[in-house]
């Protein structure tokens, strides 16, 4: 009711005095029949009806309009105020644009992140089963065998359907170009138990297992848009996968999978069938309805129990886990995400304790107009209402600021985003996003208005309309300014140690020692066909031989296994001769195929003993190489050349050679013990990565290889080039995107604080220009002007530096899961941020102390 | 005209204005003269006070007004009782009633 009436304002008001015209015509003319004249009949309807405009504002009252007035009248007033003061104005408008845009921005990836739910229909009953195993500290978990998830799938009763996959890598061959896919064999009932139907087409029936059937392939809706124009005929046709024909069934729709681009049935061996111990499965299910993910996880953990007693031949650590797919999606970025907006909400405390401290100064400056308006009438309420609209018009204008600037922000971020956190292509800024924006707009709006305007509209009336009042200054005007001030420095410092705590830890990260160097190092993916003549090693032996002969390469190897990219191909071992460990807790290694070639490429040492020989290769003799970490922990005093270790008992290996530790998993990682294979035929690694050290930059040789790779006709295409160094700066991104974000927060928070600290002495100095005048006129060197400004502030900056470091000290902790080898109290990274923040500080204090040692002590005093 | 004899009670004039409607559709200035004329002129309504109230008893949707022609041919705004508040105008009648009965027996001399 109240809202029609706003919008029909007019009608409404014509419609009112219509109403109150026809009551005085007819009271008119009621004093005309009681036998009055015209005039005076009109006259005394009038002054009966004196109070019309009165009656009016009743009336409006009762409709609720003459609130939606006043509100109106003082955001106009508000602007033409406000509009006074363009550079006031500009700078509360970039202090809010900070807050709230930094704010705006890791909203919006918490939103996308965190919040958004899966693309799935009814996610929260999607599923990941793990294997658990015994891992010498705590439990691991990881893939999962066929067999045990074949029994996990029939005997359950928790799951609706539980799907198994195997993420894989094909090669698409087309009339125009070759191009390596990253695909996923899964089974019949994976769609269903995600809730994705095909965007066209069929998915997998059951029957598409069957080897007979098996050459159909469902396509991501990505990949049918850029490679296949979209074309609604490609279902039915066939397309070239690894050189072999495979009919299009259907297209999933692009939101299934950022990365996988094609589905194949998973069509499982009789061996594969029968291989137990044999881990490579990601698993998947929906629950029933009313299921916990608790009770599925009981229910699998007593059919692991099951299969433990059927199978006493097996590893008796395994058991079963469930874990929500978001939080497998999001993996561990909640905490860091956490963190970040504990520190944007510092920024906004900061940019708001900088706006009320600019709203105080304003304020002194209208102390007269205020003490006008509570002279003429005006209730404190209204003039408290008119304050905190002004604050709620900046607010709004920083809120849009603040929403561009996250916008940019994302955008200029966006290719690290992509690298370092999951779901980021789903980055967007959405209608929650501006519901945010106006929930911190207001809540920013009330922060730092309310304090000045209460503060604004304390009336001493007399005071204030006397010329001393004039200048405004009060005692507890210049208490609150510089609680605020102090306030934000302690708060920037905090921010400032967490953002020195992550740099100085990325510097001792990159500083870290991989084991091999980086100089002039080609890195690049290749599969190696199954069909490559009689092996892998007759393979990979002609295609390095050829890579070797282009002129500025210097040497070339294969590892199946980038050192810093992954770790992952493990298993359990044993040495011959040693006592054997305790059944479930044997030690676990790391597993690398490589081709002689590697170790020179990388120029990783050989501690003991040779590299593999190209004889190697060819031969079928049980040999590898270890690295040091497992020779030290194996052989201590040993020489372990010509030891064996052996993974069942039909399997031993002879070591003929112990190279040098390299990172595996990563700059933070500690080495595991690691075994190298020669990468031959029976070696179960298709995917390998191509490494070449070279005299020449080593990007410029990337179309001799591929025209090499042409050479030797396999139609294996190369992916994922890279140098060596993009690897590890590749494996640093989520840390530099941390650092980023915490260090352009850390930034922010500086300017606002010195800005903030510069704004209350500057208005401090003027405040005492006559005093400083007298001062100087008495004989005052300006060097002690300036010394006495500079106590005054310094006396603030330290305040605040104390509280910062206190604060900091107790703060930093939470960080600490983001630190590499820093302590979160790192006593250096507190010095330097204490001073770089206390130079600021100082800066912004010197300067107006140098304009107060300026004053021309006549011109300060006449001015008065 | 004689200035109000009797200030009215709070709320008494809602009572007043639904009752006086609930006998039919009316301008505020017959809704005026109306509760004047019944109560052998002892009740003058302040237009001051009428129109608001008419305009707060239509946003509580008891009344609901739309333009019209008077007897005397002008355009004028008729007010009519709603379903809503002719049960209004049955409540309140019986609590003012009990309230007057009430006042009425303490007045009796003991």
């Amino acid at each position: 009711m109240t809202l029609r009436n706003l919008f029909r304002r007019r009608r409404f008001e014509q419609d009112l005095d219509d109403e109150l015209r026809f009551h005085l015509e007819m009271q008119t003319a009621r004093n005309i029949e009681r036998g009055m004249t015209p005039n005076a009949a009109r006259a005394l309807a009038e002054q009966e009806f004196g109070r019309m405009e009165h009656a009016k504002d009743e009336v409006r009252d009762a409709r609720g309009l003459t609130w939606f007035d006043d509100v109106r009248r003082d955001v106009r007033f508000s602007l033409r105020t406000l509009a006074r003061t363009p550079g006031f104005v500009l700078v509360v408008l970039l202090c809010l644009g900070l807050g709230i845009g930094a704010n705006a921005a890791i909203f919006s990836i918490i939103n996308t992140v965190l919040l958004k739910p899966l693309p799935y229909e009814k996610p929260d009953e999607v599923v990941n089963a793990y294997e658990t195993f015994f891992m010498g500290s705590g439990d691991g978990y990881g893939s999962v065998s066929w067999p045990n998830y074949d029994d996990w799938a029939t005997r359950n009763r928790s799951f609706s359907s539980l799907a198994a996959s195997k993420s894989t890598g094909v090669v698409l061959r087309g009339t125009e170009a070759t191009e390596r896919l990253s695909a996923s064999n899964v089974t019949a009932n994976y769609f269903t138990a995600l809730g994705i139907a095909p965007l066209r087409g069929r998915g997998f029936a059951p029957t598409d297992a069957q080897a007979a059937e098996a050459d159909v392939v469902l396509l991501n809706e990505r990949l049918w848009r850029t490679r296949f124009g979209a074309d609604p005929a490609l279902i039915g046709r066939t397309i070239n996968l690894d050189g072999r024909e495979r009919t299009v069934i259907g297209i999933i729709p692009a939101a299934a999978s950022i990365n996988t681009m094609a589905w194949l049935p998973l069509i499982v061996t009789p061996e594969e069938a029968a291989a137990r111990g044999s881990h490579n499965l990601a698993v998947t299910g929906r629950l029933r309805a009313g299921v916990s993910i608790e009770q599925a996880e009981t229910d699998l953990k007593s059919i692991a129990e099951a299969i433990k007693r059927e199978h006493p031949d097996q590893d008796p650590s395994r058991s079963a886990r469930l874990r929500p797919v978001l939080t497998d999606a999001v993996g561990n970025i909640k905490p860091t995400l956490m963190i970040l907006l504990g520190a944007v909400g510092l920024v906004l405390l900061i940019a708001c304790a900088n706006v009320a401290n600019l709203l105080l100064a304003r304020a002194a400056s209208r102390q007269h107009e205020v003490s006008v308006r509570l002279a003429l009438g005006a209730s404190r309420a209204r003039l408290v209402r008119q304050f905190l609209i002004e604050s709620l018009i900046l607010a709004t204008g920083g809120a849009i600021i603040g929403g561009a600037l996250a916008w940019f922000g994302l955008k200029a971020l966006q290719p690290m985003v992509a690298r370092a956190l999951p779901r980021a292509s789903e980055l967007a800024i959405d209608g929650k996003m501006f519901v945010f924006l106006l929930g911190v707009a207001v809540v920013s709006a009330v922060l730092f208005g309310l304090v000045p305007a209460l503060q604004a509209t304390r009336g001493d009336l007399r005071g204030s309309l006397t010329q001393a009042g004039m200048r405004g200054s009060t005692g507890a005007q210049a208490g609150i300014r510089s609680a605020l001030v102090v306030a934000e420095i302690a708060l920037s410092l905090v921010l400032l140690a967490g953002a020195g705590l992550l740099l100085r830890g990325l510097l001792l990260l990159q500083g870290t020692a991989t084991g091999f160097s980086t100089e002039n190092v080609l890195t690049a993916h290749l599969t190696l066909p199954d069909s490559a003549g009689a092996g892998k090693g007759n393979f990979a032996m002609p295609l390095l031989e050829a890579i070797r002969t282009i002129p500025g390469v210097r040497s070339a190897g294969m590892i199946s296994r980038l050192p810093i990219q992954s770790t992952g191909t493990n298993g359990n071992y044993s040495v011959v001769g040693h006592p054997a460990p305790e059944r479930g807790k044997e030690p676990l290694a790391e597993f690398r195929y490589t081709t002689p070639g590697f170790l020179t490429a990388l120029d990783i040492p050989i501690k003991a003993g040779r590299d593999f020989t190209e004889q190697d290769l060819r031969d079928t003799t049980s040999i590898i190489l270890i690295n040091a970490t497992l020779a030290k922990r194996e052989f201590p005093n040993q020489d372990p050349i010509g030891q064996r270790i052996k993974f069942d008992e039909n399997e031993q290996y002879t070591i003929v050679g112990v190279v040098g530790d390299v990172k595996q998993g990563g700059l933070d990682r500690e080495v595991m013990p690691e075994l190298h294979f020669p990468a031959r035929a029976g070696g179960n690694a298709r995917d390998m990565t191509l490494v070449v050290r070279s005299t020449v930059p080593p990007t410029s040789l990337t179309p001799a290889i591929r025209a090499a790779l042409r050479q030797l006709d396999v139609g294996q295409p190369l992916y994922r080039e890279m140098t060596m160094d993009d690897v590890i700066s590749l494996s640093l991104t989520s840390r530099r995107l941390n650092l980023w974000l915490l260090g352009v927060f850390a930034a922010v928070a500086l300017v606002l604080s010195a800005t903030g600290l510069y704004g209350v002495i500057a208005y401090l100095v003027n405040q005492r220009t006559r005093e400083i005048g007298i001062r100087m006129a008495l004989g005052a060197k300006p060097w002690g002007v300036v010394a006495m400004v500079m106590r005054q502030g310094g006396t603030l900056v330290l305040t605040g530096l104390a509280l910062g470091l206190i604060g900091a000290a107790a703060v930093t902790r939470v960080i600490a899961s983001m630190l590499y080898g820093v302590s979160p109290r790192d006593p250096i990274t507190f010095v330097v941020v204490t001073a770089v923040l206390g130079g600021a500080a100082l800066l912004a204090t010197f300067v107006p102390a140098r304009r107060a040692a300026r004053v021309d002590p006549i011109q300060a005093m006449r001015s008065e | 005209m004689p200035e109000s004899a009797a200030e009215l009670l709070q709320g008494t004039l809602a009572l007043l204005i639904l009752q006086t409607l609930s006998r039919g559709p009316d301008h505020g200035w017959g809704v005026a003269q109306q509760i004047q004329d019944r109560s052998r002129e002892i009740l003058t309504v302040n237009q001051g006070s009428l129109y608001p109230a008419l305009h707060r008893l239509e946003e509580q949707g008891w009344i609901e007004s739309e333009w019209g022609i008077s007897t005397n041919n002008r355009r004028a705004k008729f007010y009519r009782l709603t379903t809503v508040g002719r049960k209004q105008l049955v409540r309140e009648t019986h609590t003012w009633t009990q309230f007057a009965k009430a006042v009425h027996w303490v007045l009796q001399p003991v």
